[in-house]
């Protein structure tokens, strides 16, 4: 049964502490989880915003850099033009090389006023085009009087100053195009012409679908006439402003404008992620530290509860036999009261509370025909050994007291107790015998403390002992003493367990209370004087622990009186 | 309580501090079986400082006395208080130990 008790504890307390262990894991990282998603949301929130920030410098730069190498190759082609224009061919030759320098640029051509190249009469334009098979083109298209119809044109050619046009879609099977625009002056400073680069759209913007790709952060460009260069995606224009973090820029020379869009779900996605991550590193802690705790539960913990539990029943088991012994040590005094309820003339009453479980005191009385033995006793040192040492002083009260004159029986007493006495103990003992036929008292004390004796209301301490204690020296002797005991006399014997009764402040109970509590008022019975003394102990030392056993034993002879009542 | 033993080389001293009770024997242990094993010397215990003897105390007395005696040696008890000598005249223990 025990044992079974035993593991249903040790299950109960390791599910404890997993119940225990879990909440706190969870608890914590729950709390951690929330601190954690705040500061992770606005630092993705900062760090998205610096993002931005630095790209779209980065991107307005590229944008820029592009866009200015083709103005600076057109206009090249309009500085060298001026030179050439005698000789179609150079032209020609200029044209293709300014094409060849330029990457994905679909045609550098010039336009030439009326009759403003040499040899002809109309509108003229000289051009060189990449063919759709990557060949490359170059010719003369004579217009005669009119400008193509584009208003960019007219309205370049008309303002004279270089500029980029709007989107334009030739159908070319690429994308749609952009045209830079160059003034062309002739040697004299007049304005002869035009000179312009058609330029895909695709070669602008080809960073932008790789970036979008990369960071999931959109990019739109606007021209100054406010056309859409790149365009967001559709998502992007659906979502509204407040669910968007964008960054605006524009590029000063040709008024284009860059705006980055990100998605706030972009933010949340990293905070997700990064929860997600703290999760899983929660979770492994928690794991390790389950493992630690169970480990060290079962390697650390375990056996030390096991030993506190085995320390527990062996404590309750000693506990037990302390119990046992003191039962024992009471059934072995006389302990049932009136103990000769058939005389009158006598009444004895007696109290033994030991300090520990089982004390060193001891008291006993015996009737033997009209002699009346008693006894009372303190053993030095208490516990079992103690005990062990009061049984055996009881033993040779009872077993001499009767054999042989009372100081003999002292005698023999104290020689036995001396006998194999390795640890000295000894006992003060104070032993009596009583003639209840004429009152005549004889009595040994052994190094005891003196009895009280009340008579006719008036107190007084006997004589104080004359003898040596029990158990310290063999061939001690003992000098007996004699007293008349009266009718209505009591004799109050005590240890001093009662005397040296401490209380709260250090301070004993002492010789002068006792005489007080005994010779306070003439008490009932035997009884009621032992009650009415414990009563002032109680009182003196309410709050303190017993320190010492407390042991009385009071004898009163009853006068004709009592015995008639 | 404290015991501090004096080893001379004709006699032991020992000088007892504090309250001798039933605590203090426990504790005391050791140090008493020590004084034990030196008992081929006369012993002289200075109860100067020795404040309070409880029965155990005196029996360690005793016990000091009989490992002393079995060697021929004396113990003498060196400038006991008031109370501790009323606790040794009741038990009469002033007979067996030299008092100074």
């Amino acid at each position: 049964m025990r044992i079974i008790r035993q593991k249903k504890a040790d299950g109960g307390l390791q599910f404890r502490m997993t119940v225990f262990i879990t909440a706190v894991v969870l608890v914590v990282s729950s709390v951690v989880m929330v601190v954690l998603a705040h500061i992770v949301t606005e630092d993705c929130e900062r760090i998205l915003q610096e993002r931005l920030s630095d790209d779209i410098t980065a991107i307005s730069r590229i944008m820029e850099q592009r866009l200015l190498r083709i103005e600076g190759s057109t206009n090249m082609v309009a500085a060298l033009v001026k030179e050439s224009l005698s000789c179609k061919e150079d032209i020609d030759t200029l044209l293709q090389r300014s094409l060849e320098s330029m990457d994905n640029v679909y045609g550098v051509a010039i336009v030439f006023e009326k009759g403003r190249l040499p040899g002809t009469e109309g509108y003229c334009e000289l051009y060189a085009w990449n063919s759709n098979a990557g060949t490359r083109l170059s010719g003369v298209y004579i217009n005669g009087d009119e400008l193509e119809d584009d208003e960019d044109w007219i309205e370049s050619y008309v303002n004279g100053n270089s500029s980029w046009s709007e989107i334009k879609n030739y159908d070319l099977g690429r994308e749609d195009i952009i045209c830079y625009y160059c003034p062309l002056y002739g040697p004299e400073c007049t304005r002869i012409g035009m000179v312009y680069s058609a330029v895909f759209l695709d070669y602008l913007t080809s960073f932008v679908t790789e970036y979008k790709t990369r960071t999931d952060i959109d990019i739109s460009i606007y021209n100054s006439a406010g056309e859409m260069i790149v365009a967001p995606d559709e998502y992007i224009r659906e979502l509204s402003p407040e669910n968007l973090v964008t960054m605006e820029n524009t590029i000063d020379n040709i008024g284009w404008k860059v705006i980055l869009s990100a998605d706030r779900k972009i933010i949340d996605k990293v905070v997700g992620r990064t929860l997600v991550g703290m999760s899983l590193i929660f979770a492994l802690m928690f794991i390790v530290v389950s493992l630690v705790i169970g480990l060290t539960v079962r390697y650390v913990a375990k056996p030390y509860i096991e030993e506190q539990q085995r320390i527990q029943r062996e404590k309750a088991v000693i506990e037990n036999e302390m119990r046992l012994a003191s039962k024992a040590q009471h059934e072995l005094v006389p302990h049932i009261f009136p103990p000769f309820p058939e005389r009158q003339d006598i009444d004895i009453s007696a109290c033994l509370h030991p300090a520990r479980s089982v004390g060193g005191d001891l008291y006993d009385y015996f009737l033997s025909n009209d002699l009346l033995y008693f006894c009372i006793g303190d053993v030095s040192g208490k516990g079992l050994q103690g005990s062990l040492f009061m049984a055996a002083t009881h033993y040779l009260f009872r077993s001499t007291a009767t054999a042989m004159p009372l100081a003999d029986a002292a005698r023999q007493i104290n020689i036995s107790l001396c006998a194999d006495n390795e640890q000295c103990r000894f006992v003060t003992l104070w032993l009596g015998c009583l003639d209840l036929g004429t009152g005549e008292l004889e009595y040994v004390n052994a190094g005891h403390d003196s009895p009280l004796l009340v008579r006719g209301g008036k107190t007084e301490f006997l004589q104080i002992s004359e003898n040596m204690p029990m158990g310290v020296l063999d061939q001690a002797e003992f000098v007996p003493g004699k007293l008349k005991l009266l009718p209505g006399d009591t004799l109050f014997l005590y240890t001093d367990g009662i005397t040296e009764a401490m209380n709260a402040r250090n301070e004993e109970f002492g010789k002068d209370r006792l005489f007080e509590a005994v010779s306070a008022l003439p008490a009932e019975s035997a009884g009621d004087l032992i009650e009415r003394v414990l009563n002032s102990i109680r009182q003196h030392s309410s709050e303190t622990e017993q320190s010492d056993d407390i042991t009385m034993l009071s004898l009163r002879l009853n006068d004709n009186k009592t015995i008639n009542s | 309580m404290e015991i501090k033993i004096q080893n001379n080389p004709e006699s032991v001293t020992a000088v007892m501090t504090g309250s001798f009770d039933t605590l203090a024997a426990e504790r005391m242990e050791s140090v008493v079986q020590e004084l034990e094993s030196l008992s081929s010397k006369p012993l002289t215990i200075d109860c100067n400082s020795l404040d309070y003897v409880a029965s155990s105390g005196l029996r360690v007395f005793l016990r000091l006395r009989k490992a002393c005696a079995a060697q021929g040696q004396q113990v003498t008890l060196l400038g006991v208080n008031e109370n501790i000598m009323e606790v040794l005249k009741v038990t009469h223990f002033d007979k067996i130990f030299i008092l100074k």
